[in-house]
């Protein structure tokens, strides 16, 4: 426990300390919610707009319903659609990188224009159409952003691949006949995972980031279910005389996308720390 | 007499051109012609840009060869492919210069020297580990090496398990790419000694790759002196050290600098 | 008075209880105009004794010596200063010695100006002639060029130049012709020994290679495990070596008149820098260990020109 905060520093402890408040909280959102019925949508005309007191600590929306426990279990949909944006997008981008680097050639030519072409449209207003495209909801904004993320990771893993596709220990198994499959699981995967994994957990915040933005535009997902964006967007026409309403999940956005930027901050630097010393 | 192990003939490597209008290259490798005997040890000497590596290279199959055969072991080399070629790399054990690079740094020394053995499925299960440590013996570590990792090995005790892994499929050729430069000289001395006692005792023929001739005049039985991708001189060890018949292998040989004031120009 | 004169260094780091020595007891002494080798394997601290002249030790280190004196100062207060004015540093890799992205004339023109004020076209006439007393043909055209358009050798000279440029009298020379193939390595050690007669410089040479020390070296020190182990006038430490490390090392070398038989390795490793170490440091390695090896520590032998530490006696040597 001490190694880690030694590692990550206090700035970089302190935001996965958050996270993984915020983790715990998503995940138990029904019993750590004072009010869960009403954090899952159910409405309560009865305290409509009521401001922030001991009864409702963040206030209550326009259905009167519990901001706090919202934005509770709002976490949960906000945070899983910015890890399943990551995780489609490294699906992708992994292997098109991985093949594109290992076997160049006009394979990886192929791929790369390819995935050039994605990078050249600006990444917002492509989600934007996309997802105008496909429909709100919560699988189609995933895909949506998953397909202006995925290009970031294929040219990092070819990148990563060219340089551990030239290491001597990588030509011996070729000289030994080890198969090309063989070779990227046991060689090149492991060496990209590291680089790859801290840039994908630094991305879960603009992920998620990014998908609130669709839903705040009405894009993403849709109510009854609580969303980060979409809740901001909600309280948008009553602001400011209802301030609480747009600024708790506002808030809540700001904290969680600031947090994952300084723990990537924290574990680039390591990262690049580990390299030098190996050099 | 037997077929030689190692037929090489006007071998010439050339790299491709940069751009279209680019002048073509000079070859790397102009037209060399060798052969290896069974149970002996050839030395190439020469300096960077020599063309050394990018023969080896080419009898490795890394690089295409322009033109020219190379025989090995009764097979037309060159010819092979795919599977055939996969299957006969077994006849070759390559040993590199850096065993910190050439060991990958995040496999145990087991699975390692495993590599080849899972590759070329010769070995499974548990008679791969005892392979493994029959191999190390072989050069010299114990068995207790198997797990740890390259990282934690001196650079003489790398090198041990780079042979070891080497001769993991049995090679009838162990192509040895300058494996003591890297060394101090008395660990270059144990691996020297090494590569003698497996010479003998697995009647391995080799191609010792260095810059530095009394090294290679030391284990070859026979020498190629090679200068801007041409074999210059060519003979027996002894030979060829009694009396070089080239200036660049006398310079080679005592490393004498030309007297103060004649410099040539580097 | 010679020009450096070291007796018992020492250079140590962390705490009392995890010491790790990366020089032990070095005692180093070279005369002005001299070539002085200083031997030994990866590990014998021969690197660190460089840097610690240099004032470029890693942080943390911590020197001790009896003695640590150049041309009379004491060098643990000047180091410092003396680093690129008296005392230059050629290294192994030419290549990470020189800036990228800079041309040759602006290095030269960088060091020059650090060091005197003269106009541009004297300094620039300077340079020339700098690069062509270290046997660079076409200076003018160096002076254009850019590190990667000059082979090693070059580099290696305009590192040489950029030495003489500070005017320094003292050159470090860490295996400078490593890196190097072994033609353009002999010109470069030549060069070195020309450049030493003709102004009157002085040399450290860094070396693991036994050719370089033979070729240029007046005298050598040998070093083992962070101690002098033996020093003497060159040819008599190679022709008649003292100290048992010394005997070894040199008939590990391969040499094409024993084609053949096996060589004399070095069985074992040598003691790691955290050990501390009782008796002599190469006993347990030692093909003539004694009893008394692994107690006390050799007594410092010295006969006309050499020295050596050794319990054995001069004439049961060898």
């Amino acid at each position: 426990m001490k190694a880690l905060f030694n590692r990550l520093g206090p700035a970089g402890s302190l935001s996965l300390a958050i996270i993984l408040l915020f983790v715990f909280v998503a995940m138990f959102a029904p019993l750590v919610s004072p009010y869960p019925g009403q954090g899952a949508g159910s409405p309560n005309i009865a305290a409509k707009f009521r401001a922030p007191s001991a009864d409702f600590w963040l206030g209550a929306d326009h259905l009167g319903r519990d901001m706090l426990s919202r934005v509770i279990f709002g976490a949960r949909v906000s945070l899983t659609t910015g890890f399943l944006i990551v995780a489609l997008s490294l699906l992708i981008g992994l292997p098109v990188g991985l093949a594109a680097g290992y076997f160049g050639g006009w394979v990886g030519e192929i791929l790369m224009r390819v995935t050039d072409i994605f990078l050249a449209f600006p990444a917002l207003l492509l989600a934007v159409l996309l997802a105008a495209a496909l429909g709100a909801g919560m699988l189609n904004c995933i895909i949506a952003v998953a397909v202006t993320w995925w290009p970031w990771y294929a040219r990092m893993a070819r990148a990563e691949v060219l340089v551990l596709r030239g290491q001597p220990y990588v030509e011996a198994a070729r000289l030994m006949g080890v198969s090309h499959a063989r070779i990227i699981v046991r060689h090149i995967l492991p060496g990209a995972v590291r680089p790859l994994g801290v840039q994908a957990a630094l991305d879960v915040g603009p992920a998620l980031l990014t998908a609130s933005a669709l839903s705040f535009l009405g894009l993403g997902i849709l109510p009854p279910t609580a969303d980060w964006g979409q809740m901001v967007n909600a309280g948008r026409g009553f602001f400011p005389d209802r301030w609480w309403y747009s600024t708790a999940p506002g808030l809540a956005i700001f904290i969680v996308a600031l947090a994952f930027s300084v723990l990537g901050d924290a574990l680039r630097d390591k990262s690049e720390g580990r390299s030098h010393a190996d050099a | 007499m037997a077929e030689p192990l190692l037929e090489v003939r006007d071998l010439v490597v050339r790299y491709r051109k940069r751009g279209l209008f680019a002048a073509p290259l000079p070859p790397a490798v102009n037209g060399a012609s060798f052969t290896l005997p069974r149970g002996q040890t050839l030395g190439i000497v020469g300096e960077s840009g020599s063309g050394k590596s990018s023969l080896l290279r080419a009898i490795l199959r890394l690089v295409p060869a322009e033109s020219g055969t190379i025989r090995l072991n009764a097979k037309d080399w060159l010819s092979l492919s795919g599977a055939a070629l996969q299957e006969a790399r077994r006849d070759i054990g390559v040993v590199a210069q850096n065993p910190f690079l050439s060991l990958s740094p995040r496999l145990t020394i087991a699975e390692i020297i495993a590599e080849p053995l899972v590759a070329q499925a010769v070995a499974r299960g548990s008679e791969i580990r005892e392979r493994a440590a029959n191999l190390l013996g072989q050069c010299g570590l114990p068995a207790d090496f198997l797990d740890r990792k390259a990282k934690e090995l001196s650079g003489g005790q790398a090198q041990r398990v780079a042979i070891a892994r080497a001769l993991a499929l049995g090679p009838k050729l162990l192509i040895l790419d300058e494996p003591t430069s890297a060394l101090d000289v008395s660990v270059q001395a144990q691996i020297l000694n090494l590569l003698d006692d497996l010479k003998r005792s697995l009647g391995l023929s080799m191609l010792f790759v260095t810059h530095n001739l009394k090294v290679v005049a030391h284990i070859s039985d026979s020498l190629l002196v090679m200068r801007r991708g041409n074999v210059i001189e060519g003979g027996s060890t002894d030979e060829v050290m009694a009396a070089p018949k080239e200036a660049y292998t006398r310079e080679l040989m005592g490393a004498h600098p030309s007297p103060v004031g004649a410099e040539p120009s580097a | 008075m010679p020009m450096l004169e070291i007796e018992g260094l020492s250079v140590t780091f962390g705490h009392s209880t995890g010491q790790v020595r990366a020089v032990r007891e070095v005692d180093l002494q070279i005369s002005r105009g001299a070539i002085h080798g200083l031997i030994g394997e990866s590990g014998c601290g021969k690197t660190m004794t460089g840097m610690s002249l240099l004032g470029l030790l890693p942080e943390g280190a911590r020197i001790g010596a009896k003695r640590f004196r150049f041309d009379g100062m004491e060098l643990r207060d000047v180091a410092a200063s003396l680093r690129g004015r008296r005392i230059a540093l050629i290294s192994q890799d030419p290549a990470a010695a020189l800036n990228p992205v800079l041309s040759i004339g602006r290095q030269m023109d960088d060091v020059l100006r650090s060091h005197r004020s003269a106009p541009r076209h004297e300094r620039r006439a300077e340079a020339v002639e700098l690069l062509a007393a270290t046997g660079l043909p076409d200076p003018e055209r160096v002076l254009k060029s850019y590190p990667h358009q000059l082979s090693g050798g070059m580099q290696q000279r305009v590192v040489i130049a950029q030495a003489l440029a500070t005017g320094a009298e003292f050159l470090i020379a860490d295996e400078p012709t490593t890196a190097l193939d072994v033609t353009v390595g002999a010109q470069v050690l030549a060069l070195l020994k020309r450049l030493v007669a003709e102004r009157g410089l002085t040399v450290l040479m860094i070396t693991h290679d036994m050719d370089v020390v033979a070729e240029v070296c007046d005298r050598a020190t040998v070093l083992y495990a962070g101690l002098t182990v033996e020093e003497g006038p060159t040819e008599a430490v190679l022709a008649s070596p003292r100290h048992p490390y010394t005997q070894a090392l040199l008939a590990a070398l391969p040499d094409g008149a024993r084609k053949g038989q096996r060589l004399a390795a070095i069985e074992g490793r040598i003691p790691p820098p955290q050990d501390e170490i009782k008796g002599c440091a190469f006993a347990p390695r030692c093909p003539k260990v004694m009893p008394v090896c692994a107690t006390v520590s050799p007594p410092d032998r010295q006969v006309g020109q050499r020295r050596w530490l050794c319990h054995l006696e001069e004439g049961t040597i060898g």
